[in-house]
This record gives structure tokens, sequence and C-alpha cells, in this order.
């Protein structure tokens, strides 16, 4: 962490105000922030979903949404006052001075034009450089940001390539025209960790290579802890804590930020339970191969998913599956459950031959294990009541609906939702409670085992902290077992026993948590573990207040 | 083309215009000019003696010839015989032909061609001419230009089959021996007529030329006639409006538009030329089902038509209302049979007396009815009756069918009601009496006895009075025939047909008997104006 | 849509549509008509009221008589029961059996798929209005054969359109969900994806609806018509020979079909527009 040299301010931004359209349920999206940043220095802007921050950016490279606008306050960037200038003189502005990298690369990056001439148009149209030197500069920024063999990757298009490599393309494309500000949106949330490791450590080499001032927007406190020099904490668009990294990260003031602090899971793996218990589940040469295409004109595309896989979760315990994106981790939870039908290996639930059971006994084995979902907004029917939805299992056992009905209400409680939710439609309610709203579904059946397929990635931090002690509290309650499935190593060691690492459909290494993480034996397990950000930093033990 | 042949008879009249009280026309007619005339729909073929629909008719009669031919008031006249000559007990018939007749090959035209004619030719394909030739015992050629039919039994219907359609005389030289049906002579049809064909060009026109070989001199004063196929109703009206066709016959103008063609200064309005033809449109009950085999249903329906608003408003005052199973033009009809003028209480009360009583939804009985695929009018006609027998509490259901469909169902039986137009060909033994004779209950056959008709005295009277050779005798016989029919109402007789026939001021003779356009055209010339 | 809240929401994206709302107003107008218009001119349409070819404008006879002398105003009054009537009972059957296709091939895939595509495909490549002359003329014009057809030139698109929607559908989690309960196929076709699909349905529906009276009336303009129903094509149909000099026999029921034709695609669109809102983002 680069020690912050401030002269004069790069950025500085005084009591911005971002004004909502009417319908919305507050009026100011950002209300009243102020905050600097120097010439060579990162401030990381962490928050929840709807705390602003996203459109804090925009404000700043006036790219707002139509119906949003800047309700007062000042810009100044380097001295130029950014809201006095005209459209034309904006768009100078952009790219040369500021410029922004996304979350989504793919979106950013037109698929239907090469990788390389993208970056060349930015050149193009802003510069007088002809094509061979356009090209030159291509070929060093495509260096720069580390991409193999630029000079035949240039010609690539960008469905070619890996999520990773598109990130560093569109930094590319941002660096292109030497500005003096970065804005970074997330950029690498929807990278896997290993590659977020790569593209936060090449944002930091970038920026003090060329002295710029990042802003870099996040809602992880782990990446907080990788890169930041400043840290501004936003909240219902304001600006409640902000100062230096690691005094912030280690003695937060404010209580929202303890609150968050406390929420980050910690790395510290749950400690061995003794005792042999029974299986309940066993998985024996589990192998998925996807085989698509193949005809007169394409190409066969083979995927071995899962290859070989055999794991068993005890009665009573949590398996954690991790991996990356590829790693064939989904598939396998859909394998054990049944969703997708295997190609080859045995599954053994309860004593009973799972994968080869007939339909008849397969529908009287499906209640004990049930599955909850990642997405709360796609794994609740927008069109049926919450109670229906919840009721949907027992029903389709043959209970009546009263009783059925009845169930719910019971289930939402133990979810921590109130009754009058039944009547309810998913979208009356946040993720978290959509979340809650799928345990109990999961509940209704009275499962003996749970796989839960990344139940909290896509919640915000501190809805995640309560869904994950919701989910312990249960699986106490009721004994269950639990596969649980993620990516996010602190969120496993914080719900595993044991611990499986999964990688190109295979599993490398499996054990218990505490030794997957104080002795890791394979390479892949090391370097998974080492990728983790912020690692080095250990949350203080704070109580939410 | 003015020739020198042209322009003496034209220098001529133009003398004669000068003399007062001398019409031109009435001098010798002008030779030369063409005649365009309409024809619709298309003939299928133009050999006469395999297909007899009227548009091969209207084209083959100017192509192929009979012995005879007959008045507009049914008389007959010289055909290709200059004269006859019936035996007293009426069953010998002499014909003595015309000498120097030649075909259109060139071959010379004899007695032989006539025997050959009716002893195999029409035998074999005809069958409506079939029965009327099986009559003779035999027939012979004595000589060259006379020939002798013997007849079983006297027939007096005998002497009215002898034009085109019926007993075309065909060349023995070019079909004896060979297969009638398939011989490539069809295609280029030899006659006798004062026309022959020149081209056929299919979707647009027939064109005949004059036969200079003509046996009678002078004729044909016409060049050619070009016959234009117009098969959409709208491009008829007009090109007879526009003088590209001179014109047009049957129901080539729909009777809407006959007023205005009418008040046209060029064109020429005559219903003459339909009397042998005599063609009816009548309702036709399927006899064997219920309610139709109950004579009293069958009067309400006939009491029900107000066969006044059928001429006026369908056929827009073009036909005469039917009196009963014979037309008023053809031998033997008696206008003294009952009467059944509109009266819808005694409707109702027939319907009542059978039992069929109102409903509450004011229905007495439910029926279908087969439109007739003909054309326009006759939808019309199909919905004027379901509106009329709606009043006396009859529903009626209408089914409508293409040609095809129509034909299968009433040939097969499988109808309840459905409205028929048939001809009835010059005499009531020849086209009158196929309906209502038991014999002619042939399933499969169209314009046979297909509803169903059966009355043993009505037989017995047909049979008699065919072979009857006393003339009052005769028509007692018709008159008891009508009166019985008309009592039993196995069909409801609506209109005798009236057809406009459009011709352009131009021409003269074009109407000159019975069959109308169908005859030879060998009398029609223009007159330049 | 869901609740009464859901209900306001659409019908403020609709109302945002101009055309949408004229063709609503035309169409409820044309509902009138068929509804109460029987009861407002009662009467038999086919009676023989008149002189036939009676001129419009007459205080008699508003619209003018036909060639037997029939009401036109009758005519068309009642003949809007027969177009609506047959242009929804058709449009209804159509999209039951491409729904119930389409949702089968995409919610099973493979081989089921395979073979309702090429079903469907073959269908779809006889051109619609030529196929369907030919089912009513084999089967008899009525009623009933003229609805059945339509309907089978109709469904391919539809069953096209909810396969889509299926296939899409069918890899969400709460579908997935769904099978992990132990739910049948049958409750998750109908119950879980049914309802989710049924925007792009109710639009493509109200645009058949046009398409259908459209088919209906050309059928009867041919003479392929129900002889029994006085619908407007059959007007049209029986004046066709009559069309220079009696212009209002035709003119009257085509303007009633262009009517009621326009509303409908206007009110699909409206439809369209607010069951599918889009979000667009600009640059200030």
């Amino acid at each position: 962490m680069a020690a912050s040299v401030r002269a004069r301010s790069l950025l500085e931004v005084r009591n911005l105000k971002v004004a909502l359209p009417a319908h919305a349920d507050r009026p100011f999206a950002v209300n009243d922030i102020s905050f600097d940043i120097g010439k060579s220095e990162i401030l990381c802007i962490v928050g929840e979903s709807g705390s602003g921050k996203s459109l804090t950016a925009a404000a700043i490279m006036r790219l707002l949404p139509r119906s949003v606008s800047i309700a007062g306050g000042s810009i100044h960037l380097d001295g130029t006052d950014l809201l006095a200038l005209s459209r034309t003189q904006m768009r100078e502005l952009r790219g040369r001075r500021i410029s922004m990298i996304f979350q989504e690369p793919m979106t950013a990056l037109n698929p239907l034009m090469r990788v390389g001439r993208q970056i060349e148009e930015i050149l193009e149209a802003h510069t007088d450089l002809d094509q061979r030197q356009r090209t030159e500069r291509v070929l060093e920024l495509m260096h720069a940001v580390e991409l193999p063999e630029p000079g035949q990757l240039r010609h690539a298009y960008p469905f070619r390539l890996s999520g990773g490599q598109r990130q560093r393309v569109m930094i590319a494309m941002a660096l292109a025209l030497d500005p003096v500000l970065l804005i970074a949106d997330e950029p690498t949330t929807a990278l896997d960790v290993t590659t977020q490791k790569q593209i936060l450590a090449l944002i930091k080499r970038i920026q003090s290579r060329m002295g710029m001032g990042v802003l870099f927007i996040t809602h992880d406190f782990g990446v907080v802890a990788e890169i930041a020099d400043r840290v501004g904490v936003m909240q219902h668009g304001h600006i409640v804590e902000m100062g230096p990294a690691m005094e912030l990260l280690n003695a937060p003031r404010h209580a929202y930020t303890r609150k968050l602090i406390a929420a980050v899971p910690r790395l510290e793996p749950r400690p061995t339970e003794e005792g042999e218990t029974d299986d309940m589940l066993r998985a024996n040469r589990l192998s998925k191969t996807f085989v698509t295409g193949g005809g007169l004109f394409m190409r066969r595309r083979v995927v071995r998913a899962v290859r070989d896989v055999e794991l068993v979760v005890h009665e009573g315990q949590t398996l954690g599956v991790v991996g990356e994106s590829g790693s064939g981790k989904s598939t396998l939870g859909r394998l054990l459950i049944r969703l997708i039908e295997a190609d080859g290996g045995e599954v053994t639930f309860a004593g009973k031959d799972f994968l080869h059971a007939s339909s008849r006994a397969l529908r009287a084995l499906r209640p004990k294990i049930q599955m909850i979902f990642q997405d709360p907004y796609a794994s609740l029917n927008p069109r049926r009541k919450v109670g229906e939805i919840i009721a949907d299992g027992p029903r389709a056992h043959g209970a009546a609906r009263a009783e059925a009905l009845e169930q719910a209400r019971r289930l939402l409680t133990l979810v921590g939702l109130d009754a009058g939710a039944l009547d309810r439609y998913p979208h009356e309610f946040s993720g978290g409670q959509r979340q809650r709203i799928g345990i109990a579904r999961a509940l209704a059946l009275n499962p003996r085992m749970l796989i839960a397929d990344e139940p909290v990635s896509a919640l915000d931090v501190s809805v995640q902290a309560q869904v994950l002690d919701l989910l312990n509290d249960i699986r106490r309650r009721f004994n269950l077992s639990m596969l649980f499935i993620t990516h996010d190593l602190r969120v496993a060691a914080q719900v595993s026993d044991r611990i499986a690492v999964m990688r190109l459909g295979e599993i490398v290494e499996m054990g218990p948590t505490a030794d997957i993480f104080l002795r890791p034996r394979h390479d892949y397990t090391k370097e998974l573990l080492d990728s983790i950000p912020g690692r080095k930093w250990v949350a203080p033990a704070l109580f939410a207040d | 083309m003015p020739t020198k042949r042209f322009l003496t008879p034209l220098a001529l009249s133009a003398m004669l215009l000068l003399l007062p009280g001398a019409p031109a026309d009435a001098q010798q007619p002008q030779r030369g000019g063409t005649l365009s005339s309409i024809i619709s729909p298309e003939p299928p073929t133009l050999m006469i003696g395999i297909s007899q629909t009227t548009p091969t008719a209207i084209v083959a009669g100017k192509i192929y010839e009979s012995l005879l031919r007959y008045s507009t008031d049914l008389k007959p006249m010289p055909g290709l015989a200059k004269s006859w000559e019936i035996s007293a007990d009426g069953r010998t018939y002499t014909f003595r032909l015309h000498e120097n007749v030649k075909w259109h090959d060139g071959q010379p035209f004899t007695a032989e061609d006539v025997v050959f004619t009716a002893t195999k030719y029409l035998i074999e394909v005809h069958p409506r001419s079939r029965p009327i030739m099986q009559r003779a015992e035999s027939v012979t050629a004595p000589d060259r230009n006379t020939v002798v039919f013997q007849l079983k039994e006297p027939f007096a219907p005998f002497i009215m089959a002898w034009e085109p359609s019926t007993a075309p005389i065909v060349p023995k030289h070019i079909y004896d021996g060979t297969n009638y049906r398939n011989n490539p002579a069809n295609q280029t049809p030899i006659g006798t007529g004062p026309f022959k064909l020149q081209e056929w060009v299919r979707g647009s026109h027939i064109h005949l030329v004059r036969n200079d070989e003509y046996w009678q001199p002078g004729k044909p004063y016409l060049d050619a006639i070009y016959y234009r196929v117009l098969p959409d109703a709208g491009a008829r009206v007009v090109a007879m409006e526009t003088g590209q066709t001179h014109l047009s016959a049957f129901a080539d103008i729909e009777t809407f538009e006959v007023p205005r063609l009418k008040a046209l200064p060029h064109l020429e309005l005559t219903t003459k030329g339909y009397e042998y033809l005599a063609q009816m449109v009548w309702l036709d009950f399927n006899l064997r089902n219920p309610p139709m085999n109950d004579r009293r249903f069958r009067q309400a329906v006939y009491y029900a038509m107000d066969r006044d608003f059928i001429r006026d408003r369908i056929w827009f005052g073009l036909g005469k209302i039917a009196t009963g199973p014979i037309h008023s033009s053809i031998p033997h009809y008696d206008a003294n049979v009952p009467k059944y003028p509109l009266d819808l209480k005694k409707s109702e009360q027939l319907l009542d007396e059978m039992g069929l009583k109102r409903g509450a939804d004011g229905v007495r009985v439910r029926v279908t009815l087969d439109a007739l695929p003909y054309g326009d009018i006759y939808k019309r006609l199909a919905e004027y009756t379901k509106q009329a027998l709606a009043r006396v509490g009859i529903e009626v259901t209408i089914r409508t069918s293409d040609v095809a469909g129509w034909g299968d169902r009433v040939r097969n039986w499988d109808y309840e009601m459905t409205h028929q137009v048939l001809s009835q060909l010059g005499h009531p033994a020849l086209g009158v009496s196929r309906l209502y004779i038991t014999s002619n209950i042939r399933k499969g056959v169209l314009f046979s006895n297909v509803n169903g008709y059966t009355n043993p005295r009505i037989d017995e009277l047909f049979g008699k009075a065919a072979v009857a050779v006393e003339p009052a005798e005769i028509q007692a016989m018709y008159s008891e025939i009508q009166r019985i029919l008309v009592e039993d109402v196995p069909v409801a007789w609506l209109l005798e047909l009236e057809f406009p026939t459009f011709i352009n001021k131009q021409f003269r003779n074009v109407i000159t008997s019975g069959i109308g356009v169908r005859d030879n055209f060998a009398d029609v010339h223009m007159v330049r104006q | 849509m869901t609740g009464m809240e859901g209900l306001r929401d659409f019908w403020q994206r609709y109302r945002r549509n101009k055309g949408a709302i004229v063709g609503l107003a035309v169409l409820v107008l044309v509902l009138a008509t068929a509804l109460l218009g029987p009861t407002l001119f009662p009467g038999n349409p086919w009676d023989m009221a008149g002189a036939p070819f009676q001129k419009p404008f007459d205080p008699e006879f508003p619209l003018g008589t036909d060639t037997l002398g029939r009401d036109i105003l009758m005519g068309i009054v009642h003949g809007a029961r027969v177009s609506l009537l047959i242009g929804f009972v058709a449009t209804f059957a159509a999209v039951s059996l491409g729904v119930i296709l389409g949702s089968v091939a995409g919610y099973y895939g493979g081989l089921v798929d395979d073979l309702l595509m090429r079903f469907t495909e073959f269908f779809q490549t006889i051109p619609s209005f030529v196929f369907a002359i030919v089912l009513v003329a084999i089967f008899t014009p009525s009623i009933a054969s003229i609805v059945a057809a339509i309907a089978i030139v109709s469904w391919p698109p539809v069953a096209r359109l909810v396969r889509g929607e299926f296939l899409t559908l069918r890899t969400r989690e709460f579908v997935q969900a769904s099978v992990v309960l132990g739910r049948s196929s049958r409750h998750i076709i109908f119950v879980e994806i049914l309802p989710n699909a049924v925007s792009p349905i109710i639009v493509a529906g109200s645009l058949m609806v046009a398409t259908a009276i459209l088919i209906e009336s050309s059928l009867s303009f041919l003479g392929l018509g129900d002889p029994n129903m006085m619908s407007w094509g059959f007007m049209i149909g029986s004046a066709r020979t009559v069309l220079r000099t009696a212009w209002w026999m035709s003119f009257f029921p085509g303007l009633a079909i262009l009517l009621t034709v326009l509303a409908l695609n206007l009110v699909g669109e409206g439809l369209n527009d607010a069951l599918n809102p889009r979000l667009t983002r600009e640059g200030r």
C-alpha cells in the first residue's frame, strides 16, 4: 500500500447530489458527498447495493442514465470544473484524462470487432497517429496489460478471450490515452478469484508506474484490504466514514462500517469435529460429459465437466465444494440431485442407490434431499405467491392445501419472515429475504440433506452474514447434512466441516477445513488460497451493533 | 379487306339506296365481315358427338350439321335433308338429302354417312341420342341421297331429334372402324357445316373461317367467326359495351346488367333462340326422405314460393312463370292445370295438417338445400328460398359445393332439396319424360329421375303417348300427364328461363331457328353503317 | 402481471401509446356492436326488406340494400358478431394448439422437440391462405370448418413462439427448484412456466384475431363461406359481380373489416409495448 502523496488533489468532489426520478424509494441516490483523490493514490469506495457508489462514478464521468440527474455540488478534475463543461468538451475529456473500466467486459466490448481494432479505435478518434504508429501503440498497450502474444491476440474477437483477458483488454483501452484518473467500477467482481488477484496486481502496478489516481468501487472488503490507499464507506447515498485503509479496516469507527466488517467471513477454518458419523451421501466415479455440435457443419465440442468424482458427506456435516468458474462444481451439484443425469458412476444417498433409482423410487427419495439456488431473483416464480411456492413441495407429495400452507407459515417464521409474506409476490422482497424464502421452500419437505449452490454469492455482505447464520442455525437444529458449493473461500471456511477443491472437473484435494487452509498440499489449492484478496488482513473481531 | 367480289354488291346496294322504298338489306346480303362472339366457359372439346355442353354446341354447331333444322315455333325445316316423308302408320321415315355436299376434307357426303352415324356412332357415344336411334329397326340407304328409317313402332318425337347437338352427322370414312373417342380427328373436327376450324388458342380464342365449298351457294356470308374466351363476368360486359365482341348469349351477361346494355344504341336484345332447349329451373325434392315424401309438404313449399319475386328480383324480369313440367314453347303444353299462387296461409295450413307444428323457436322442420353451383344467380335463389320458407316455419340450411361435388351428391341421391336447371329438347318425350318415369331411376346418373318419383299411371301415359299416332289422342295423354304431375308436385317448377342474347346491330339473321346461337350461322351477314 | 398495482402499472404503460388507445376505442365500439347490435337492430339480416340496389344515405336504409334487397346496415351489425366470433374462436383454438405443442417441444427438447418442429415446419411450408381454401373446400363450408381451417393454418407461429419461451424459461432456477421438489412435468409446464410465457402469447394472439377475421372474409368473398351466416366477407363476396354499379354493397362491409383489423393491430402493438418495457440509457 503506497503512501499517499498529495500536493493538490487530482479530483475534488464537493457536496455532490444526484437526484432520482419521482417514484424512487429515496429522493437522492447520492446525497451531499465530498471526497478527494490524490494524484497517485487509490481510493476505494465500498458499499452495498443501493448505496449510490456506482452512480457516483457515473456522475464524475457524466454518464448518468436519462432519468437521473446531478442536483448539486461540484466536481473538479485538476482544477477544471467538470460540471461546467459542454457535452463536446466532456466527450474530449473522457478517455483522454478520465477513463473508466466496468464490471462486465463482455458488454463493454463490441462482440463483432476484433480486440486490437477496438483499442485502435480510441487512438484513431482522439489522436493524429498514423496506422503504423497506432499499431505500435496497441501492441505496447497489450503488452503493458500483460496479454499473451499481443501480435496474434489483437486479431481475436472478444468471445475467444477468457474473462480475465477481456478485462485486460478493457484496461488497455482505458489506458490508451494516458489518463490521469482511472475509475474502476467493480472490475473484478465477475472474475474468478485467481484472475482477480492478477488483475488487482496489474492495476496496482500500472497505477504506480503511470502515477494515475484510481477511484475503485467495490463491495468486497478483501479487495479493499488488497489495494486501497484510502477508503470511503457509502450507505444510502452518504459517505459515513473515510480514512486511510489500514486504519479504517482495523479500527472502524462508524456503526455501519463496523457492521460491514463484522459481516466479512473470517478466514478461520472451523475446527474439526470429533467422532465418526454415518455417510449421508456418497459419490463414486461420478462423471458427466457435454457434447455439443458435431454435425456436418459444426465441430464437436467435448467438455468433460465432471470427471470421476468421489466424495462423501457425513451425516450432520457440511462439505464445502470450492472452485472457480469452469471447475464443474455447479454441474456436480446438479448431478448429485439428479437435475442432470450423470454419464457414469454411482451415488448412494441414505443407503439407497440414488443415481439409478427408478422414477418411482426417485419420487420417494426426492423429499429427502433438497436444493437452495444461487440467484434470488430467478429462483422464485414471479407469478406465484410466496405461500404457494413454499407449499409446493408438500403438495407435490400429497399434502392438502390448507395443511401445506400452515406448514409454510411455520417455516416463514423459522426463517425470520412474518406470516403476511404468504400472500405476497416475490418481487416485493429483497434479495436476502428471497433467499430465506428459498430456504423455507427447501425445508418444507423435511429433508435430511441440502445442496446449496452458491446461495449467498449474489447477496450483499451484511445480508450474506445473516443468511449464513440462518443456514447454520437450521443445520444444527435439524441435524442436516449439507453440500455447500461456493467460489468464495472465506465463506467456505466459515461453513464447511470438510472442503473439496475442484478444478476442471476433478477434485484435486479434499479434507477437513483446517487441513485445507493451514496445510494445503496440492499446488492449485495453494494458488487459490494465495489469491484470496486481503488474506493478510485479519478482520477484527467485532460485534455488529 | 375489300375485294372485287365485295365491291360489286356494295356498289349495287349503294345505288339501290337511292331508289325509294327499297331497304338495303332486302337485297342480296353483303358478303364479308367477321363476327366476334363471347364464349364462356371455354368448351372442353369441339367434337359434339362426345360432349354436348352448351359451349361445345355453340361452336360445333357451325362445323357439324344434322338432317333438319327447327323454327322458333319448333316446326321442322330442311337441313342436310331437303325433304322428308313419314308413312301413314308412323313407322317409316324417308329423308331425301341434298346433293353435292362435301365434307371439310373434300370427300363427298352421302347417305352412308347418315346410316353410319345413326346405327353405329351415336349409339356408341351419345347417351341421350342412343334410345332415340335404337327405336329404328333398320336404317338403309337405297341410293346415295336417300335414307330410310324403319322404326319398331311409331314414335312421333322422332322428327324432333335432328339438330346438331342431338344427332350430328359425322363422316363415316373418318370414324368407321376406329375408336370414336380417341380418334385424332376429334382435334380437327371435320363436318359439313359452313365454317371450319382455323385455330384454337386455349384460354384465348377459337377462330372459325368460311368453308368455301359449303353446299349452300353463296353462303356463308361471313368470312370468319371469332369466339373469345372471357371467364370474367365484368370483362364480358365491357367487351359488349365497347364493341370488342358482337354477340353474347345464355348467361354471358348477368341479369342485372341487362337493363343497362339494353339501353345502348349499338346493341339489340332478344330472348328468342332458346325455344328448342326450353330450359326451366325448379326446386327438386328427394322423395325418399321425410318430410319431402309427403305431398302436402311439397305443396306447402310451392305455395310459399313467390315466383313473381323470383322472376323480377333475381332474374330481373327475364323469364316466365312455369305452370308445370312442360315448357310453354314445347309441343303439347297445356296451361289448364292446378295453380299454385303465393299463399302463405294455405302453406301453413298444409304443414299444420301434416302435424309439423311450430316449436318454441318457430321452426316446424329443418331441411337442407344444396345450392346449384352454376353461378351467383343460383346462390341468390338459394338464399331467397331459405328466407321464403323461413316465413312458414321451415328452416333451411344451405350447402354449397363446386359443380363436381354437387353432381356427386345429386346423382347419388344424397340430398334433401336442391334446384335444377334442365333443357326439354324440343319434345316432352325427348327431354321431360326422362325425369318422371320409373325406368329412368338410375343411381349414379345425372339428369335421370334422381328424386325417385314413381307413378304407374305416369309411366303408362308417357309410354303410350310416345308411340301413339293420332294427334288428338297424344295431346289428351300429355294433358293428363301434366295435370297429375302438377297435383303431385314431385318438383316445384319455378321459372321458364329466358336468356338475353345481345347482338351488335351490324349483324343480321343471327337468330333464325329454335336453337339460336347454336345454329350454323350460314345466314348471318354484316351490314355496314 | 400480479395484483392491482400490477394492473395499474400495465395501464400506465399501455396508455403511453396513442395509437393503442385509438385502437382500443374502436375495438370496444366493434365489440359493443356485436353484443348489443342485434338487440338495438332487431330482425333478420337475411330478410329481403326492400327493393334491391337501393343507394345509401336513405332514411329507411342508411347504408342501402344489396342485390336481393337486404338491408346492408343490418348485415353489418349482425355480421359483426359472426366475424368476431370466428376471429376469436379460431384464434383461441390456434393458440391452444400452439401452446400445447410448443410447450411440449420446448420443455422436453431432444427427439420430441425435433419431431414436433418438423411437424410444425410441414404446416408452415404450405401457403396458409391457399391451404385454408383447400381445407374448407374439402370439408364443405360451414362455420365449424372455417374455424377449423383458420386454426389449422394459424397455429405454427404460436407453437414456435411458445417453444422459444419455454426453451428460455426451462433453464431458470425456479423451474429447476420445481423439479427438485418432485413436481410433475405437467404441473411445471402449466403452473410454473406457462404463466411466465404469457405476455408474448397475448400479443401474438391479438394480432392473430385480426388475421383470422381477414382469412374468414377472404374465404367468404371467394364463395367458400358458410352460406347460412351473414358475415362481412360474405357481403362483399355477394356484391363482387356488381362492384362497378353498386359500390356501396362492398364498400361498407369492407370499411367495417378495415377498421376492425386496424384496431386489433393497434391494440396488439400497445399490448406489446406495455408488456415488454425496455430500459434505455443515454449519456449526458
